[in-house]
């Protein structure tokens, strides 16, 4: 056989069976001859620079579960933000990105409080981590609104491959009941498409990285695309007729469930026709991964690697990940923990605890700290994707002891919006109780990426500003 | 809006048989308190009141209407019954006037003394909650220093005044089952049934998220939602299925096509775009292919006919002859024949085709009689092709062998017949129904989109796969054949059939019964589905069922900490699942009631969990069957497995293994804790064995009424650690696992824990509405009650027989019909 043959075969091994690790060679088949093309052809971002742009404004939210050790989280004072002001607390992983930061303390996210609706703060909390609604309480039914990553989303549809990307490290299905009389489904998705629609995450490297960057095949002939453009549209446009036909015999909410699948049958049109007109592939700078990292800080900073790799293509703008499950009981052994995180949140205030908790806090603040040296190293024409991008650091409750869901500790990242990086700020009311709410704040990142909206959530009014 | 199902098994049962105030746990804890340090034990209900407005206005309540009694208690008693609680008296006035009020169990109008509401309020009444609010200080104390509550003669006087609310409240029963939203397949279904229909073992939807869970399952209908990067994974997993069952069989396919006119011969004559062999004689061509190998050949040809018989032809290939063929188009018509599958051992190939029947007659000796037929037979050859190489080291693969052993995808537009009336086949058993006209031809029109390229017609069908098998019908379980409240259609049924008893889909013998009409009536229902349980398939429902359940799902990810639990590995974990699959496996398949699981007399082990259990004489790794009990063990709630899945890493947790003995077992679960409670008690030295610490529960009002339930069961578990061994120690101190069952049983050991449990009333119940649920995909709503209790009956009667069980479900209207959408917003579409 052939050189060229061999290549085939492989290629075709590894779409037929998904499970089996195809060898190293054959990703570089498929992607490996672009590795070192230059970014600056996507999507006219070389128009958006000549033009004195900044490049497109991204979004990344990242959610650590449990809550924090608050006495040794923020710096001991509030205003401009340096190294030395980040040593001796849980941030001080961050020190080399001070003037990227800004720490905002006293902010509100009320939807995540019972309102009569009894325990479940940990579902509740990550379920209105980004969307800022009351979710109704229910063991199967889901009932919230959309996140405001999917505000941006949909907002940006239509201009990169993929509209936004959510990952994680904790999948599901091992758990027996997940909080208090709440579907898995509230702990386990920040990302909400609409009020029934949870955006599952991807949490194998291997899967994610294929599924961004395994796709294509740069080597095949004009004609061989068009053919495979030809067959993959005919068969969507089949299950889309069957989907719409079904639709008109279905009741309401039934009917919703059917325009879900129909949203995501047009999404692959969609990344497949834009996929068959891009002339230049752009690929990611390491290797396909082939397993789950066991180390958990590994296998975070992987996925992280791999959204970052997928936003320097500009295949997405808008991502979210999840270090852990609402709530999540994972026992982090690999720094030496044998308790579950959940567990030792409710530390009453026992100083063992208190230490392991914020041994933790700083474990993953570092993951953070990962993300930001990747993004701030990854140039994008003159800036770094950092630059461009907003990141929103955060839990579902503020002391995992007390299921606070005021005062929450918030880490911003990035210039990407226009407010002031390099400080701690605390914009707590005198009494610390009905503070401003995170919605606004939300409204001022969606607002700062040019999509403005007149409210969001249950009580976001007005888009946040830092006090004068 | 109507509540589900849930702890309502519990309030079931003290409605139609035993009369006991069962769900409580009034602390009157508030949303303020979220903002106070947890400090439980200091603060008193009175504290944590809200500020009452007539107090302020200097009103005295005097006379006690409803609604008044109803204001005032509600800020001490919703916590616990308000909405969404099993007995939801406080969610509302109008739920308090009927759920309460009219309810002669608590007050029967007019006379307060035969009004049990006044005994709890005293702490004198019945059941497991005699006071309420619950355990700390009585109502009277309470509202000592409180003049804007009523007191108890206050309440006395209140009844008395009651006049009758006119009818009694009516038990609201549904007669028709609550609609169910449209049911996705979930990961192991998809994998079963693309399993089944296409005959592969490959598994795509591991790859796929996974399932959020609801009422511990992951099969629940709501919860199966649509996200874009779930249809991307079917997308994916369409593709790579259809690919594998009908894989690539021509390599690079490349087509070599010798045109007629280019061909060489002595006879006849080439034409613009053919060949015409105007007399017998064989017209030959080279060919130059990259690899040796297997070619499809063909050719395209036709010819004038004349004479009796068609124009006839042999095919030489490298010297080989194959043939006669013959063609019956008439000039100017051609045809394209496909002649098989060639060897080609060079790279250089030479062709050719020999006329064999030249015929001539012309019309003068036609007349005269010495040729039987005027005409002039002639053969004429656009072109031969070969086709290829065919990688013919790819077998058959077992999808091919069961839907397309009669048609030989290779040739091309001759196999056309056959491909359609395999797909056909494909398509009913896919979609699980007959496809209508339309949508055959829909299908068929993918497979003739590709009929025109080299290897179209297994490409056509590997299309026509990727679309069956992303298509909403075979992703979900459609059911828009009948009415609301009417009977499925047959189809649906059989679908509903294979989702329960097998986790897949109808097979074809199943898809038949329905077409033939055998589940018409509910007998022939049950018939199928006993045999359908009687069916090795129905091992996934055991198997997944029993998983989710018992929890041996989560045991299978537990990770004791090493250095406390140093003996545990994974030969024992392994041992551990295996004796909770083998033991619910012998409960559906012996002759016993599902509720043996509690006490079963007999149990699985290999010789590592005997050891591990403390029992002698059992050796090697093979499952033996022992009875029990012996080595103080009975049951599932002394299977290691369960005992592990019920623990925290570091330590035994009672709380959990209570709460789910309450909660699964006896449907008893109290309210979750309040917010900012959970968790262990402060200030209690951390080296005291767990049940010392736990007791604080005890201590503290608000916690002492629902913890005092669950910590009895737990600590009746304690002489068993975190991996399910036998201790009789806890830090030094010797383990007391005696307790009470529900405040009423009595128990000295574990052993005597479950034969307690056995015999609790709930048991049956409780157990029954989980299989229901997981049967149905979803859980019940109150007002479904008396579909509930039918089933209840029937299974009761069988003493909760496994198959009596499934006969009672299937045959359910809640199985059988499709349901009715309660809510305003979904009305059935146009």
């Amino acid at each position: 056989m052939g050189e060229s043959s061999m290549r085939k075969s492989e290629r075709k091994r590894r779409i037929l069976l998904p499970r089996t690790g195809p060898s190293r060679r054959s990703f570089l088949a498929g992607v490996g001859a672009t590795l070192a093309l230059p970014y600056l052809e996507f999507f006219g971002r070389g128009t958006a620079l000549a033009q004195g742009h900044m490049g497109p404004k991204r979004f990344l939210g990242f959610y650590v579960p449990n809550g924090f050790n608050m006495a040794q989280f923020w710096p001991q004072s509030t205003g401009a933000l340096d190294a030395a002001a980040l040593q001796g607390t849980s941030l001080s992983g961050l020190s080399p990105y001070a003037d990227q930061l800004l720490l905002l303390n006293g902010l509100d996210n009320h939807a995540g409080s019972a309102q009569g609706d009894g325990p479940g703060d940990h579902a509740r909390g990550t379920s209105t981590f980004l969307t800022c609604v009351h979710p109704l309480k229910h063991a199967s039914q889901l009932q919230i609104g959309p996140s405001m990553d999917q505000v941006l989303a949909r907002h940006l549809d239509g201009q990169t491959r993929y509209a936004s990307l959510e990952i994680g490290c904790e999948g599901g299905g091992n758990e027996n009941a997940c909080d208090s009389g709440y579907s898995c489904a509230y702990s386990r998705n920040i990302a909400w498409r609409d009020a029934q629609t949870p955006l599952p995450k991807e949490t194998n490297p291997r899967l994610l990285f294929e599924r961004l960057f395994g796709g294509f095949d740069a080597n095949a002939s004009a004609d061989a695309r068009s053919r495979r453009l030809r067959r993959r549209t005919s068969v969507l446009d089949f299950v889309l007729g069957d989907a719409q036909a079904l639709k008109q015999r279905l009741g309401q909410s039934d009917k919703h469930r059917m325009d879900a699948y129909m949203t995501g049958i047009r999404d692959i049109e969609q990344r497949i026709v834009a996929a068959a007109n891009e002339d230049t592939i752009c690929g990611p700078s390491f290797e396909r991964p082939v397993a789950v990292p066991t180390d958990r800080r590994a296998y975070a900073q992987l996925m992280l690697d791999i959204m970052v790799q997928a936003m320097k293509c500009d295949l997405t703008r808008v991502g979210t990940f999840m270090f852990g499950n609402g709530g999540s009981n994972r026992a982090h052994t690999e720094i030496g923990l044998a308790e579950g995180h959940h567990e030792l949140s409710h530390h009453q205030h026992d100083e063992a605890k208190l230490a392991k908790i914020a041994q933790i806090d700083a474990w993953e603040v570092s993951i953070l700290g990962h993300l930001l040296e990747s993004m701030t190293a990854t140039d994008m024409g003159g800036h770094s994707l950092l630059d461009e991008t907003t990141v929103f650091f955060s839990s579902e409750v503020e002391d995992g002891n007390r299921h606070y869901h005021y005062n929450l500790p918030i880490i911003l990242a990035g210039r990407a919006g226009g407010l002031q990086t390099g400080q701690y700020v605390d914009v707590r009311n005198a009494d610390e109780t009905n503070n401003e709410p995170v919605a606004n704040l939300f409204m001022r990142i969606i607002a700062d990426a040019g999509a403005a909206v007149d409210s969001f959530g249950d009580d976001g009014t007005r888009p946040f500003s830092l006090p004068a | 809006m109507s509540r589900q199902f849930g702890n309502h098994i519990r309030t079931w049962f003290c409605a139609s048989i035993y009369l006991i105030l069962t769900v409580g746990c009034d602390s009157a804890v508030t949303d303020a308190q979220e903002s106070v340090p947890a400090d439980m034990g200091a603060s008193t209900m009175v504290d944590l009141m809200p500020p009452n407005p007539m107090v302020d206005a200097g009103v005295q309540p005097t006379d006690w209407t409803t609604e008044r009694v109803f204001r005032a208690l509600e800020p001490m008693c919703a916590q616990c019954h308000g909405e969404g609680q099993a007995l939801p008296f406080f969610d509302s006035l109008a739920a308090f006037e009927q759920g309460l009020v009219g309810d002669q169990r608590w007050v029967v109008m007019g006379e307060p003394d035969e009004s049990t509401l006044l005994d709890f309020l005293v702490g004198q009444g019945d059941g497991l909650f005699a006071q309420m609010p619950p355990a700390g200080p009585t109502y009277e104390a309470l509202i000592a220093d409180d003049p804007t509550k009523p007191t108890l003669a206050d309440l006395a006087d209140w009844i008395r005044g009651l006049e009758s609310l006119g009818e009694p409240p009516v038990r609201v029963c549904w007669p028709e089952p609550n609609a169910k939203a449209l049911h996705r397949l979930n990961r192991l279904e998809y994998n079963h049934a693309v399993q089944s229909l296409l005959i592969t073992e490959s598994s795509p939807a591991d790859n796929f998220p996974s399932e959020d869970n609801s009422f511990g399952l992951d099969n629940i209908a709501d919860s199966l939602t649509v996200s874009p990067l779930l249809i991307e994974k079917y997308d994916l997993a369409a593709a790579s299925l259809a690919e594998e069952v009908l894989p690539d069989r021509l390599g690079a396919p490349t087509v070599f096509r010798l045109e007629g006119e280019a061909m060489m011969s002595p006879v006849g004559r080439a034409f613009d775009d053919y060949f015409n062999l105007w007399s017998a004689g064989l017209l030959t061509g080279e060919i130059e292919i990259e690899e040796p190998g297997d070619y499809t050949l063909r050719v395209r040809v036709g010819g004038t006919q004349a004479g009796p018989e068609p124009v006839r032809f042999e095919v030489l290939v490298n010297g080989s002859v194959l043939g006669p063929f013959e063609t019956q188009a008439q000039a100017p018509a051609f045809e394209i024949q496909d002649i098989g599958v060639v060897e080609l051992n060079t790279v250089v190939g030479f062709l050719g085709i020999r006329f064999l029947n030249d015929y001539y007659c012309p019309q003068e000796r036609f007349d005269d009689g010495t040729c039987p037929d005027a005409g002039d037979r002639n053969m004429h050859i656009d072109y031969v092709e070969i086709e290829g190489p065919v990688a013919d080291d790819i077998p058959q693969t077992p999808f091919e062998s069961e839907f397309l052993d009669e048609c030989d995808l290779a040739l091309g537009h001759a196999s056309t017949q056959c491909a359609q009336t395999a797909l056909g086949r494909l398509a009913r058993l896919i979609w699980r129904r007959d496809l209508t006209a339309l949508e055959r031809d829909k299908l068929w029109t993918l497979v003739n989109a590709e009929l025109e390229e080299p290897g179209g017609l297994q490409m056509g069908m590997r299309q026509a796969v990727h679309a069956l098998l992303l298509s909403p019908h075979f992703l979900f379980r459609v059911e828009t054949s009948s009415a609301p409240g009417e009977r499925l259609s047959n189809y649906e049924l059989a679908a509903r059939l294979a989702a329960f008893i097998w986790r897949s889909v109808p097979d074809e013998a199943l898809l038949n019964a329905a077409s033939d009409g055998r589940l018409d009536t509910n007998e022939e229902l049950a018939i199928v589905a006993a045999s359908m349980l009687d069916d090795d398939r129905s091992d996934s429902m055991i198997f997944d069922l029993g998983e989710q359940w018992l929890l041996t799902r989560q045991a299978a990810l537990v990770d004791p900490e090493y250095d406390l639990f140093p003996d545990f590995d994974e030969d024992l974990r392994q041992a551990m699942l295996e004796e909770t699959r083998l033991v619910f496996n012998e409960i559906w398949r012996g002759e016993h009631s599902l509720l043996d699981l509690i006490d079963a007399d007999f149990t699985f082990v290999n010789e590592r969990l005997a050891e591990h259990y403390g029992l002698d004489g059992i050796e090697g790794d093979q499952f033996v069957e022992i009875p029990l009990p012996q080595g103080n063990r009975l049951g599932l709630l002394t299977h290691a497995s369960w005992l592990a899945a019920t623990s925290q890493r570091t330590r035994t947790s009672p709380v959990k293994r209570g709460k789910w003995v309450l909660e699964e077992l006896l449907c008893s679960a109290p309210p979750p804790p309040p917010p900012s409670v959970e968790g262990l008690i402060e200030d209690v030295d951390q080296n005291a064995p767990l049940r010392t610490r736990l007791e604080q529960h005890r201590a503290d009002p608000a916690c002492a009424a629902c913890h005092q339930h669950m910590d009895a069961v737990g600590f009746g578990l304690e002489q068993f650690d975190a991996v399910g061994a036998f201790r009789t120690e806890d830090h030094g101190v010797t383990i007391e696992p005696a307790g009470v069952l529900l405040g009423e049983d009595e128990f000295g050991t574990a052993v005597e824990m479950a034969q307690s449990i056995r015999s609790r009333p709930e048991l049956g119940p409780c157990m029954l509405n989980k299989v229901i649920t997981y049967a149905l995909g979803r859980g019940l709503m109150d007002e479904e009650v008396c579909l509930f209790e039918d089933i209840e009956r029937q299974a009761h009667d069988l003493d909760y027989r496994p198959n009596a069980i499934v006969d009672a479900i299937v045959t359910s209207p809640l199985f059988t019909s499709k349901g009715v959408s309660r809510t305003d917003s979904d009305e059935e579409g146009q």
